[in-house]
């Protein structure tokens, strides 16, 4: 069964990103922060995370930039990714799923916790 | 000798009786001559009464010949009197015979009228298709008399020949200049109110056409068989068929095939006599709202009759765009809103489930600015939204007080950015001409805000080491604004082609102008929008501001009842300007 063992949030939101990462940093989880698109697209490339966090409206890169970005590099086309949003916007997400996003979250919705647990199953669900 | 008295006075008398006679047929002749001229002008007032009656609903050239040719013979002796009408593929030969004559008659007065008209119209008609309508009194072979009283007048209508009129006899010597005359001033005045009605009504079709091509809104309108009687050049435009000169009702089905169908949008609404509407059709890059009428005709003789269809295309592209930024709006505020609530949420989660309190430090240092820093972020949102709101809704209030100094007010802000200015080491220049009034009545918070903003965004959009210059000088009512800026060697981005309103009251003229990366052309007018700043803010991830400020200072001048704008050269720099009524 895979488990996550680093993580790269990228969130332009402070509360959120510092919620999310010291919840998993709680877990004993390695925990990568952008606060932007491009910050978070250099630290994926270089980092290589079991599974990357994006938030959708951000500065200098959006999360559905960051996402096609990603695609393009070889390591990142296969990546885990998971969208964070605010608002539920159906074009947005179809355009992430199409992207390969395996799953996404409203925010507002749910709590860290759920967030995470969920996530985790997701991926402990997904093959090697 | 009496024989010869007699005689002479018998010849005196036959004199006088000769010379009675002569005067008294002279008296009687011009007695009659007298009536008849009469009986002609009731004649010719008569007629001219009734064609003035029966013109006012005919523009019919046959009808109104007929009404004359049908009275005529009250006045003149004829054996026939006829017309010919020049018609788009033939000509009309009409003749109405008052007495019995042949067939060599009748062909050679068709013969004679169809010589002149060719003669008129320079063109020959010899071989053109003649129609010939006879009525009145039968031919007959019985008769040998041959033409020998003619009179033609040339039918004139808008000084253009449409045909002849002819009077025959087979007595001689018949027409005199006098019936000459009078005929001819009949058909003169027929034509010329035929002429003046129809000026009218090429006047009216005129101001209608130019009124249908001038629309924005593409019209087509179709007969009952579809074909095209009216296309304007938004029509074509629309559909793209911008060099068409004539439009088929084929070509527009070809271009709005499975669209639009156009054909049996018509077919249902003139069948029905309904106006049909769709509401939203995409034609090329753009969103069309259609109707769909019948058309009918409204003149007293025909009233009610359908005469086809009309297909009205009205462009809703920009009420579209206009809805989608709003929904925009709405989204963009949802999502900046619910952001930093949920982010205290989320905090406040966090700092729960941490029971032992381990980290009471973190709570202090970390969580509670984190916490401080959303909620401010929420207040300040909410507190601009509202402003923006009263802006909108022109209910911003503004507290005037009677005192202001701008120069200490422009000197306390450039003060307050001092930090910024530093920290880019920009360098900010203050020059208020001497003219500027040392007290204006103004409200010198909402003007703190609007320098707030405008010097912010200038620090915000200078490269480090830029300038920023805050300049101010008086307008008097009735003057160029750039020429006086000129002369108070103002120097900003304001070209004689952005033209400051013109009757610009006596006012206080105040720029911001900054060497900045600038704004593109296409973007100053979105500058003063809500909708466009919020939302491209809130896309640049700007936590400082909402992009509310421009517009909420546009409100607080307007306020003031003054203006604000801005001019711009892309890589170059900036001028935000704004005017204080003096």
């Amino acid at each position: 069964m895979r488990t996550l063992k680093k993580v790269l949030v990228v969130e332009d939101d402070q509360a959120f990103r510092t919620v999310l990462s010291e919840t998993l940093e709680a877990e004993g989880i390695t925990v990568f922060k952008a606060a932007d698109g491009k910050t978070g697209l250099d630290l994926a490339i270089k980092e290589h995370p079991d599974l990357i966090w994006v938030d959708v409206v951000m500065p200098v890169l959006t999360g559905l930039q960051f996402i096609k970005e990603l695609r393009k590099d070889v390591w990142g086309k296969t990546a885990c990714i998971v969208l964070l949003t605010q608002l539920h916007n159906p074009t947005v997400v179809a355009d992430a799923l199409e992207n390969g996003v395996f799953k996404y979250f409203v925010k507002a919705d749910h709590s860290v916790e759920d967030v995470i647990a969920e996530t985790k199953k997701y991926f402990a669900s997904l093959p090697y | 000798m009496p024989s010869l008295t007699i005689i002479f006075s018998a010849s005196l008398a036959l004199i006088a009786g000769l010379a009675f006679y002569v005067r008294s047929r002279f008296l009687l002749e011009k007695m009659s001559g007298k009536e008849k001229e009469t009986g002609r002008k009731m004649y010719e007032l008569a007629i001219l009464k009734e064609l003035g009656d029966r013109i006012g609903y005919s523009l019919d050239v046959h009808e109104i010949i007929d009404i004359i040719t049908g009275s005529l013979r009250q006045f003149i002796e004829y054996s026939a009197v006829s017309y010919m009408l020049i018609q788009p593929e033939k000509v009309i030969f009409k003749v109405q015979l008052e007495k019995s004559v042949n067939r060599g008659f009748l062909n050679e007065i068709r013969e004679r009228m169809l010589g002149s008209l060719s003669a008129l119209l320079d063109k020959e008609l010899s071989k053109s298709v003649i129609e010939e309508v006879l009525s009145g009194v039968i031919l007959s072979e019985d008769t040998n008399e041959p033409v020998r009283s003619f009179f033609n007048i040339p039918l004139v209508i808008g000084e253009k020949v449409v045909g002849v009129l002819t009077v025959s006899d087979t007595k001689p010597g018949l027409y005199k200049e006098e019936e000459m005359t009078i005929l001819y001033k009949i058909t003169q005045q027929a034509s010329k109110a035929v002429s003046k009605l129809q000026e009218v009504v090429r006047m009216e079709q005129r101001k209608l056409n130019s009124m249908v091509e001038s629309m924005a809104d593409g019209i087509v309108m179709t007969d009952n068989d579809y074909r095209v009687l009216v296309a304007n050049p938004a029509v074509k435009t629309l559909l793209g068929l911008v060099s068409a000169r004539e439009l088929s009702i084929f070509d527009i089905i070809e271009h709005v095939a499975g669209k639009f169908d156009i054909r049996s949008k018509l077919e249902e609404s003139i069948k029905l006599g309904k106006v049909l509407e769709v509401p939203e059709v995409i034609l090329g890059e753009r969103f069309f709202q259609i109707f769909i009428s019948p058309v009918k005709s409204t003149a007293a003789m025909t009233s009610g009759e359908t005469l086809g269809g009309v297909v009205i295309f009205h462009d809703i592209t920009r009420e579209k765009e206009l809805d989608t930024l709003r929904e925009d709006f709405t989204s963009m505020m949802v999502h900046e809103l619910r952001s930093p609530l949920d982010g205290i949420n989320k905090i406040a989660e966090l700092i729960m489930s941490d029971r032992t309190h381990k980290h009471a430090e973190k709570v202090v240092h970390e969580y509670v600015p984190i916490i401080h820093k959303s909620s401010s972020d929420m207040l300040r949102l909410v507190s601009n939204l509202l402003d923006a709101a009263k802006v909108e809704s022109g209910k911003y209030q503004i507290f005037k007080e009677p005192i202001g100094d701008i120069r200490k007010l422009v000197a306390e802000r450039v003060k307050f950015f001092d930090p910024s200015v530093k920290a880019k080491q920009l360098v900010v220049k203050i020059e208020i001409s001497a003219d500027a009034p040392g007290s204006m009545s103004f409200d010198e918070n909402a003007l703190v805000g609007v320098f707030n903003n405008f010097i912010f965004n200038a620090i915000k959009f200078t490269r480090d080491g830029g300038k920023i210059a805050i300049q101010a000088f008086l307008h008097q009512r009735g003057k160029d604004v750039i020429d006086e800026a000129r002369r108070n060697g103002v120097s900003w981005f304001l070209k004689e082609a952005d033209q400051v309103s013109k009757d610009l009251p006596s006012s206080l003229v105040v720029a911001i102008t900054d060497n900045g990366v600038g704004i593109k052309r296409e973007n100053l007018p979105l500058l003063f929008n809500k909708f466009r700043q919020f939302q491209s803010a809130a896309m640049s991830g700007d936590k400082k501001g909402t992009g509310l400020g421009l517009v909420i200072a546009k409100g607080i001048i307007e306020a003031h009842g003054g203006l604000v704008g801005a001019a711009s050269e892309e890589g170059k720099g900036s001028t935000f300007y704004f005017t204080l009524p003096i």
